[in-house]
């Protein structure tokens, strides 16, 4: 009834031309806005570098609302159909949807957070492509209707966190008398058919994903505009390198302490590859450490100052077979070594402090435990290494440094 | 006249109508002859072989290629391992060249000479492509099909039409140039039906991607060590020397973050790996973590992070 009385309306003179001149400006309007592509789209140079040797792998969409799960795995499925054609190698979907399930990945929200060295890890890929689906509207209002999708993507190096491209595209189509109508019929059933016809959804979704990948294929077709002029990291990835770099100083700062009176034997080291110490007939499977020899005996009496004599409580214990510990650590500084003791009280191990005289300095050693039985030694110094990632060593309460 | 206008209103109803079947809403019908239930044992590689098509078709048009090619682009969505069609065509080029026909080939042989469990044929019927003045025409015929050749069993089958047409019933003028335009490239034309023509198709085949999750497995890597012990500023000649403990008889490489990729690594015991690389003049790379990666033949990679120092050349 509603288009009866619009056609209706044909018989009314000032009002048709009313309708008339509104609809002229409405068709200029249509014009300039309509079937349009907005596409922003950088790439870095070293997407040039990708090769069929590097994996990529598509991730599952994110979707901004409910009922957009279609389009999303529209997109996803027309990322792998285009991306084929790419200078990568794609990981299969059902291996990436697989490895996500294992390790309880299931929100796509969440993708952008997790440093993609995780994802490196999780699923043995050197670039991950993460997506969003940003909008898709479709409105109908008699005449005219229009169908808009918005999505954005970022291909994210695993390796190194740096990003490869990055992009944000609007694909928007209409129907409606700005396209000039065939005939009544089609001005009024053309927007109905446009806008329930799923395939012009995947039609608009596949046109989406033409252009939006098209510099990814040829990345070395980019022009100036369209290369990021800096190397942009992800913000997850920066955070966890200055971590690693943290680590890594903190850890050398120990290194230094401890190589101070330590080295390895040059019995042990295998010249072509000084990774590889001999292996311990206990040591099992573990990777390769730092072996220590036996220390200097001209050192300076340690703190406190060791009696001379001789108790006979002391000729017992000398007697005695020798008893294990083992060393976690040896700081410069009391407090760094308390600091330590702490943290290893707290995951419940029995830790204390030993003091010594360092060519006239201290040096605070954090031992661990103490055994009677080498073996059960060598099995803790094997979890702390393992497990604590502690670099350990086993020494005699004699203070003769043993290999695990 | 109320009477008349009425009239004229059913009347573009029912052109409307025939509109939106004509621009092909139409459904692909497969027929599945195997479940889709969980102890289903389903085929994990699948080869899509070159399709055939009838002797009506010009050559130099390319639409069974076409076809083929967008089949192999989307098909690969699915939960099958499918192997990349130059190497099919590489595999069974010799047979090719002394004169059999794909179809002449037995499942037997097929399974020899792909090492799968499966294969897709294809057969282009009939494929259409003119623009007249007021209208257009693509159209793809084919029938496809999936055999288990451990079996001999068809799988899923499938005769279906797409047709993209564009004519006066096409709802708006702009429309019908840019179809029309569009059109008269054939290849593109040829694609476009194709894409239109697979999605259909394999909205209906069985995917066993979901049966598949669980026993994704990539190879394991206990440990990963290297003589970078801080973040080291290396010159040239200076050698950073990485080992890594894992799954045995695996491919294995390290990367220095992107900077230089692919370090081969070499077993020198059971499940032990060790690679190196000397530093040269001009090398240059700046906060490179160390990454050791361990492959198997299925090509799935695992990766380690070596996270106790970074590597710095100047």
């Amino acid at each position: 009834m509603y288009f009866y009385k619009k056609i209706n309306l044909t018989y009314d003179r000032p009002l048709y031309s009313q309708l008339i001149n509104t609809l002229l400006a409405l068709t200029l309007a249509f014009q300039f806005t309509a079937c349009s592509a907005n596409l922003q789209s950088k790439v870095a140079g070293n997407l040039n570098q990708m090769s069929k040797q590097q994996t990529v792998a598509i991730l599952p969409v994110e979707i901004m609302k409910k009922g957009q799960e279609e389009t999303g795995e529209m997109l996803r499925q027309g990322l792998y159909a285009n991306l084929k054609g790419a200078k990568f190698n794609l990981l299969e979907r059902y291996v990436v949807d697989g490895l996500l399930k294992q390790n309880n990945l299931h929100n796509p929200a969440d993708f952008l957070k997790i440093n993609p060295m995780r994802f490196a890890e999780i699923l043995g890929a050197d670039a991950v492509l993460i997506t969003r689906i940003n909008k898709v509207e479709r409105s109908y209002l008699v005449i005219h209707s229009s169908i808009e999708i918005g999505i954005s993507a970022q291909l994210v190096d695993t390796r190194t966190g740096e990003i490869l491209w990055r992009a944000e595209q609007t694909e928007q189509d209409y129907q409606g008398i700005a396209k000039i109508p065939t005939g009544i019929s089609s001005a009024i059933l053309g927007p109905i058919q446009f806008v329930t016809n799923k395939l012009n959804l995947h039609r608009m979704t596949s046109k989406l994903v033409d252009k939006l990948t098209a510099i990814v294929k040829n990345p070395e077709d980019a022009n100036k505009k369209e290369t990021f002029k800096e190397t942009l990291i992800s913000s997850a990835a920066t955070r966890d390198l200055e971590k690693i770099k943290d680590v890594a100083s903190l850890k050398s700062e120990w290194a230094d302490d401890v190589s101070a009176y330590t080295e390895v034997p040059p019995d042990l080291i295998d010249r072509k590859n000084p990774l590889l110490v001999k292996p311990h007939k206990n040591q099992g499977s573990l990777p390769s450490k730092i072996n220590w020899r036996q220390r200097k005996t001209n050192l300076k009496p340690a703190i406190p100052q060791q009696e001379t004599t001789i108790t006979p409580v002391q000729k017992l214990k000398q007697n005695q077979p020798p008893q294990y510990t083992i060393q976690v650590g040896a700081y410069k500084t009391e407090k760094n070594a308390h600091q330590m003791v702490n943290r290893l009280l707290k995951k419940g191990y029995e830790a204390h402090i030993k003091s010594e005289l360092k060519q006239g300095t201290p040096l605070f050693k954090v031992l661990v435990e103490k055994f009677n039985n080498k073996e059960k030694a060598y099995d803790l110094a094997n979890k702390l290494i393992n497990k604590e990632n502690l670099p350990s060593f086993i020494v005699t309460t004699a203070s003769s440094p043993t290999n695990p | 006249m109320k009477l008349h206008l009425f009239k004229n209103f059913k009347h573009a109803i029912a052109v409307g109508l025939m509109a939106i079947i004509a621009v092909g809403c139409g459904k692909a019908k497969v027929e599945v002859y195997h479940g889709t239930e969980a102890n289903w044992d389903y085929p994990k590689t699948v080869a899509i072989l070159p399709f055939s098509y009838s002797t009506s078709i010009t050559e130099q048009k390319r639409p069974h290629q076409i076809l083929r090619a967008v089949f192999f682009n989307y098909f690969s969505y699915l939960g099958y391992t499918d192997i990349p069609i130059e190497t099919v065509d590489l595999k069974i080029s010799p047979l090719i060249k002394a004169g059999t026909s794909i179809k002449d080939i037995s499942n037997a042989q097929l399974m020899k000479i792909l090492g799968t469990d499966a294969v897709i044929r294809g057969h282009v019927i009939n494929a259409t492509n003119f623009t007249a003045g007021i209208y257009a025409e693509t159209s793809i015929e084919a029938k496809l099909e999936m055999v288990d050749l451990r079996t001999g069993d068809l799988l899923w089958e499938t005769k279906h039409t797409e047709l993209s047409t564009s004519s006066i019933i096409t709802p708006s003028l702009i429309d019908m140039i840019a179809e029309q335009t569009a059109n008269a490239e054939v290849n593109k034309a040829y694609h476009k039906v194709s894409e239109s023509f697979i999605l259909k198709v394999l909205a209906k085949v069985p995917d066993p991607a979901s049966l598949r999750h669980e026993h994704v497995q990539l190879p394991r890597i206990i440990s990963i060590d290297s003589n970078i012990k801080k973040n080291a500023r290396l010159r040239p000649n200076d050698v950073i020397y990485v080992s890594m403990k894992g799954d045995s008889k695996l491919d294995a490489h390290f990367d220095i973050g992107s900077y230089k990729t692919r370090i081969p690594m070499k077993e020198v015991s059971t499940g032990l790996y060790t690679g190196s690389f000397r530093i040269k003049k001009g090398d240059q790379t700046n906060s490179s973590i160390i990454i050791g990666s361990l492959s198997n033949k299925k090509g799935l990679t695992a990766k380690k992070f070596y996270k106790k120092g970074l590597v710095f050349i100047k």
